[in-house]
């Protein structure tokens, strides 16, 4: 299963994958068979990932391809059934906290789950206290305190002017080990293997972080982290850092993605600071407890 | 017929232009021509227009994350080793600041040698976090005030793991009672004696002690004349015996060091301390600073770590058992406690 929030790159990695198990000499698994059902979801997405443009979000979910992929250097086989959820699923199962039975059935027999989280796009809790220095020099006050008495621990802001809290408001990582509390509940505590992708982790190039997804998720992502190393009876995880489209779409992006020899050399996986184009390293992963 | 129900109305007759003319082909009126849709057949599409798409199957699972119902805790206890704290103190003291600000220390890792492992009430947690945050649109930080509610006692619930040797997890039960409740206990033994059965299950029972109030001339007196009333209300009803493991957790310490009232806070905890100190099992004394607002010396959540170490050892002296025991709190939540690998244990209440 891949889990993600809208807008992670599940779709663009599903896009991505259908080349590189097709196309692609370098990966280590490679499509043997693809089941009866309907393609047309992923062919499209695969169209717009070949033309280097925006794949488009799903935004309902989409029935599962089954295919069978074949390791290459022992020729063992794996099925894979992955069903192409849409973001807006996972949240409003968040803020509704509530799923269907048919996700009861699905979360109760799969035996591996994908995790995507965007770099660049998370809610992350800064602290008022993360402006006050802005606000010092705004004239906003110090944030020192008053020792006239009447003054003490009264607070400056009034709360006439504060939004209001809902599910929507909380955090990302805490939506992400939410929706893992729910599926570890659902399935009564059987284990399950994670792989948490840091999806569009080109997006971190030029900083402190680049090429580096394991340390992002422990510095962005500290509770999902946790979370994960706390529970290792119900999750084993492994961290990779993704861009399956190679670069944010620009003109001078553009001209440089097109010009490789392979359409697959533009994907770039990041593990245990070891950096390839074989997109199914996760999955080998998941399914072989090897790459 | 205004020109809507005339375009609802169209006729069934593919030729007829009623819908678009108002004029039957036939030359009826409307009210003789039998292709022409009747009101209810326009009333019975409206009826049948989708309703707006349920993301989920109603009938599928719903998940946790409101407060636990004191009488619902017994299903995460019988699970699970479990703590049940009680935080106690007045109004605008800190419980649910200190709360919300351990929330925020495990979104940016652990917390001493502590790991977030869990939570079954996660949103709650993040909900006690929203006035401090950019996200609520306030200008300073606040905490939304516990609700007093009279009947009933709501619990969050936290999971943390400790890694070394091993993974050992540590379920805690929080009751973040509010200001309103502690006056009340203050004012009415009735109100003393309610907290019995929850004060006699608490394996720690968290008394808050506002940093700034105590360190303040104009409310310095009130504010250790009111911890002391309320100590001497649980006392004396009982309430509060002698295997009570009590945590006096002096908050906001970022104000007190910025008047550099230290030693005002030392005599506080010493009166404590030889007031009550004999009067129950265990007495320790914690500073903190949930928040800093005031001076770079502390960071925040400061002392914070040890009060949570502190939660997560909490133990209580459990009574000797006797053949003639019987249990006698009146919540059967109260007279049990579990341990892992083991049966359940009846526990008498005195």
């Amino acid at each position: 299963m891949l889990l993600g929030l809208p807008s992670t790159g599940k779709t663009t990695f599903l896009a991505a994958l259908w080349e590189v198990v097709s196309a692609s000499e370098r990966s280590g698994l490679r499509l043997q068979h693809l089941y009866e059902g309907d393609r047309s979801h992923i062919t499209a997405r695969h169209e717009e990932w070949l033309a280097c443009k925006p794949v488009r979000r799903t935004t309902a979910d989409q029935d599962p391809i089954s295919l069978s992929l074949r390791r290459t250097y022992d020729a063992r086989t794996l099925r894979l059934t992955i069903p192409d959820m849409s973001g807006e699923t996972y949240r409003l199962q968040f803020e509704q906290r509530r799923w269907g039975s048919d996700f009861e059935e699905r979360f109760q027999s799969t035996t591996s789950l994908m995790v995507f989280v965007r770099s660049m796009a998370m809610k992350e809790p800064t602290p008022l206290s993360a402006l006050a220095p802005a606000l010092r020099e705004m004239g906003g006050g110090d944030g020192g305190i008053d020792s006239s008495d009447d003054a003490v621990g009264q607070p400056a802001s009034t709360e006439s002017q504060a939004r209001t809290w809902s599910l929507s408001t909380c955090c990302t990582q805490v939506k992400y080990v939410d929706l893992l509390q729910f599926i570890a509940h659902a399935r009564g505590g059987a284990p399950i293997r994670v792989a948490v992708v840091v999806s569009a982790v080109d997006e971190l190039d030029g900083t402190e972080l680049e090429n580096k997804p394991a340390e992002f998720v422990r510095a962005k992502l500290a509770l999902l982290h946790q979370f994960l190393v706390a529970n290792p009876h119900r999750f084993t995880s492994r961290i990779y850092g993704i861009s399956a489209q190679g670069a944010k779409y620009t003109p001078e992006s553009l001209a440089n993605l097109r010009s490789r020899d392979a359409a697959a050399d533009r994907i770039r996986v990041v593990e245990d600071g070891n950096t390839t184009t074989d997109i199914t390293r996760p999955l080998s992963w998941l399914s072989f407890d090897e790459e | 017929m205004n020109q809507d129900d005339v375009q609802a109305r169209a006729c069934r007759e593919k030729a007829c232009t009623f819908a678009d003319t108002g004029l039957c082909m036939e030359g009826l009126e409307p009210e003789e021509c039998p292709h022409l849709r009747s009101d209810d057949d326009v009333a019975e599409d409206h009826d049948s227009e989708p309703l707006p798409v349920e993301p989920s199957d109603p009938g599928g699972r719903y998940f946790f994350g409101d407060p636990v119902p004191l009488d619902s805790a017994h299903e995460i206890a019988a699970s699970y080793d479990t703590k049940l704290i009680v935080l106690l103190g007045e109004k605008d003291s800190g419980k649910t600041t200190l709360l919300a600000e351990l929330h925020n220390l495990f979104l940016i890792g652990p917390v001493g040698e502590l790991l977030f492992a869990g939570s079954i009430t996660l949103p709650e947690f993040e909900k006690r976090c929203f006035l401090a945050r950019t996200a609520s649109g306030m200008d300073r930080a606040d905490t939304e005030r516990t609700k007093f509610s009279a009947d009933e006692t709501r619990l969050l619930h936290l999971c943390v793991a400790s890694t070394s040797p091993r993974v050992d997890h540590h379920h805690l039960l929080i009751a973040d009672l509010s200001g309103e409740r502690s006056r009340l206990v203050r004012e009415s033994a009735e109100e003393a004696e309610s907290l019995r059965p929850l004060l006699h299950r608490a394996d720690a029972i968290v008394l808050t002690l506002d940093g700034d109030a105590v360190t303040a001339p104009a409310t310095k007196h009130t504010t250790k004349a009111r911890r002391r009333a309320l100590v001497q209300g649980l006392l004396e009803v009982g309430a509060l015996r002698d295997d009570a493991n009590v945590l006096h957790v002096v908050t906001k310490l970022d104000v007190v060091r910025s008047r550099k009232a230290d030693p005002a806070v030392q005599a506080a905890c010493d009166e404590m301390a030889s007031m009550f100190g004999d009067k129950i099992l265990s007495l320790s004394h914690f500073r903190t600073s949930a928040r800093v607002e005031h001076g770079d010396e502390l960071q925040p959540g400061h002392g914070l770590a040890d009060v949570l170490k502190a939660w997560v050892h909490a133990a209580r002296r459990l009574p000797q058992l006797s053949a003639r025991t019987q249990p006698l709190a009146e919540r059967s939540f109260a007279n049990y406690r579990f341990a892992p690998g083991s049966a359940c244990r009846r526990e008498p209440a005195r």
